[in-house]
């Protein structure tokens, strides 16, 4: 069995996602680009929905 | 780096955060869930489901709020973080004047005296093991003038 938890961590501007307690990326919302890591599409495509959405 | 030991200091009104071989201060003022003479923090922990990279805190109250090292490193001021930050904007800023140059890459990377990988190395904002002093070269190579401003911080 498989099981994975994720979370992100959002502060001035940067948002810093998590799986598994491994950093998947680093994230500057400013920019929109990646400041550490490489993110999925997936992963790309949840900090937009967030975004849109006003959560981050 | 990672979280070593992170400690409640009410008196201080502060988290004391062992990383590295240093000891930072953190206080409660820049915490985005604040305790209060009423609401005092309880316990501080390493948030392990965040890689150790971060502590959780809560306060009587039952709330719980979370830092990241990054943001204690950046408080601190601490001269690698800084360095990191820097390196970063500076990319930032030389992605857009490739991006706007007339001249092609392979003569800005001819005119650097390098290799292609080491010019898209250089171009890559998440790559934090290259010299100021490569991304300063490229800057003037894109007839750029960079001036060292030092001044005073706001409080």
């Amino acid at each position: 069995m498989c099981s994975s938890r994720g979370r992100a961590i959002t502060a001035r501007g940067i948002v810093h996602v998590y799986k598994d307690a491994e950093l998947v990326v680093k994230w500057d919302l400013e920019a929109n680009v990646a400041m550490k890591g490489r993110p999925t599409a997936r992963v790309l495509a949840l900090l937009d929905e967030l975004k849109k959405e006003g959560l981050l | 780096m990672k979280i070593a030991r992170v400690k409640v200091n009410n008196r201080r009104k502060a988290f004391e955060i062992t990383a590295g071989r240093r000891l930072y201060l953190f206080p409660y003022a820049k915490l985005e869930v604040r305790p209060a003479a009423a609401d005092r923090v309880t316990a501080a922990y390493i948030d392990k489901e965040l890689g150790g990279d971060a502590f959780s805190y809560r306060l009587e109250s039952g709330a719980e709020g979370t830092v990241h090292l990054d943001h204690v490193l950046e408080y601190n001021q601490d001269p690698a973080h800084m360095r990191d930050l820097l390196l970063y904007k500076l990319t930032l800023e030389v992605q857009r004047r490739v991006a706007r140059t007339a001249l092609s890459r392979r003569e800005l990377i001819r005119r650097l005296h390098t290799s292609p990988a080491q010019f898209y190395r250089l171009l890559d904002q998440t790559n934090y093991r290259k010299s100021v002093d490569q991304l300063l070269r490229l800057l003037r190579i894109l007839d750029c003038d960079v001036d060292l401003v030092i001044r005073e911080r706001a409080a």
